[in-house]
């Protein structure tokens, strides 16, 4: 294991330990189950796995083994989980490393950049529109957002003012910032642009772009640009490929296609190829000549993942996922006093 | 006066000929351009909107190039195919002649 690797574990175990403290003898059982009991592998602490159809925890927690979960933090030392998660390293480290004794039930893969983080605890995002859209399509739209929020904590709901995500149709494609990033656009842009997107669109086009943008809003990058994947494509097909199709310089190539991400940025474990957040990659321009096949919707790894960095923990049991609230933000706390250090990292 | 001339060709298609005057600057909606024949035309790039974020960084979205920047450099004829929609899927091209004039003439002193 590497030193990262090492900080990585510290970390998460610390962050396991404080959080830990207030599930003893009140919170151990949150309502609506959830990912309430779900230790760092996935895995429920009573030895409930994730359930194989849905994707989600239905477990509730009942034991408080402490060590290696993720729960909720006061809002004082967000920040300074935040900084831990921006040092450490773990890209190629499975999360089970994180755990000393439960098996790996389900694989973890997605990808979070760490810097990008909204925090652990449970939030909703006010979500407005920039053009004039229908309420059916507003409903439609915010449904397929609120896809994430089946396995995660973060939820979002229409506002008529200003949205912290704010929604365009209008030309561009298909793009979004990328997690907090969206706090820092200026409030007439755009955070996110659907071009196009009408009632007529397909449902299959909602689920793969929709969830896709969603995925990009809490902050989990391009999943084919992890680098077991970037190893796949064959440099001088691609160039050969977009210089064809796109005039794309070799340049642009690189930058699009060829330069994975910075491990030193990002949080996961092996790249997913099924992964919403991961492109269709055509054969033209991999080694094998077998094409990337990319994610149509949310698979359960994604899910698993989104659930294990954003836990739901705390949710109240009639909080309806079409009409979230902000409700999330009560979590108990103990005093200031008390805040161990995050010792080691 | 040169003229930025906005075209977003999945909305408005694209003429089959484009009269420019040296200077003129046009921005297609779209993810890239091939530069067939001539060279009265350059391209200035293929970029993806982009902008200045709070905290005075400039912020980018993650999605795939979505402007491409052609300015008319010379007087002559130039070909252009256009393309949009997915750069790793399914992509629509769209051929422009472009026929760019020489500048207006100077005004002549009194
Ligand atoms: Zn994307």
């Amino acid at each position: 294991m590497s030193t990262n690797d090492e900080s990585c574990v510290r970390a998460f175990r610390e962050i396991g330990r404080i959080t830990a403290r207030f599930l003893d003898g009140e919170a151990a059982v949150a309502p609506g189950g959830g990912l309430d009991g779900t230790s760092m592998d996935g895995t429920s602490t009573d030895g409930t796995s994730m359930d194989g159809t849905s994707g989600v925890f239905s477990a509730p927690a009942r034991d408080v083994s402490a060590g290696c979960r993720i729960m909720p933090l006061p809002a004082r030392l967000q920040e300074r989980a935040a900084e831990v998660a921006t040092r450490i390293n773990p890209v190629n480290a499975p999360l089970h490393q994180f755990q000393d004794d439960a098996a790996v039930d389900a694989p973890l893969r997605l990808t979070l950049t760490t810097a990008k983080y909204w925090g652990p605890l449970p939030k909703s995002l006010s979500v407005s529109f920039l053009e004039r859209t229908p309420a059916d399509l507003r409903t439609r739209i915010i449904s397929h957002l609120n896809a994430w929020s089946h396995a995660c904590g973060i939820t979002f709901a229409a506002t008529s003012g200003t949205g912290e995500v704010r929604i365009s149709r209008g030309p561009g494609g298909y793009w979004s910032y990328l997690g907090t990033d969206i706090r820092l656009i200026p409030a007439n842009r755009p955070t996110m642009n659907l071009q196009g997107f009408t009632m007529n669109h397909p449902e299959s086009e909602f689920r793969r772009v929709v969830r896709h943008e969603a995925g990009h809003t809490l902050g989990f990058p391009h999943e084919h640009m992890r680098k077991a994947l970037v190893e796949r494509i064959d440099p001088q097909k691609a160039y050969a490929y977009f210089l064809q199709t796109q005039g794309w310089s070799q340049q642009m190539v690189d930058q699009q296609v060829l330069t994975p991400l910075d491990s030193r940025s990002i949080i996961g474990t092996e790249p997913d190829q099924d992964s919403i957040m991961c492109y269709q990659l055509p054969g033209d321009i991999t080694r094998d000549g077998r094409p990337i096949p990319g994610g149509m919707d949310i698979n359960q790894t994604d899910s698993a993942f989104a659930g294990l960095i954003y836990p739901r923990t705390l949710r109240s049991p009639d909080e309806s996922l079409d009409a979230p609230s902000s409700s999330g933000t009560a979590v108990p706390e103990w005093s200031e006093s008390e805040d161990p250090a995050f010792a080691g990292v | 006066m040169s003229r930025l001339i906005d075209i977003d060709p999945d909305h408005d298609g694209v003429p089959a000929e484009l009269v420019l005057t040296v200077g003129d600057v046009v921005r297609f909606n779209a993810t890239g351009v091939l530069l067939r024949s001539g060279s009265s035309v350059e391209v200035v790039g293929i970029l993806i909107d982009s902008v200045v974020g709070a905290d005075g960084s400039v912020l980018t979205p993650l999605g795939v190039p979505n402007t491409v920047l052609l300015k008319a450099s010379a007087p002559g004829e130039s070909r252009v195919d256009v393309v949009s929609g997915d750069p790793f899927g399914p992509s629509t091209s769209r051929s422009v002649l472009c026929r760019v004039q020489g500048p207006p003439a100077a005004p002549r002193a009194s």
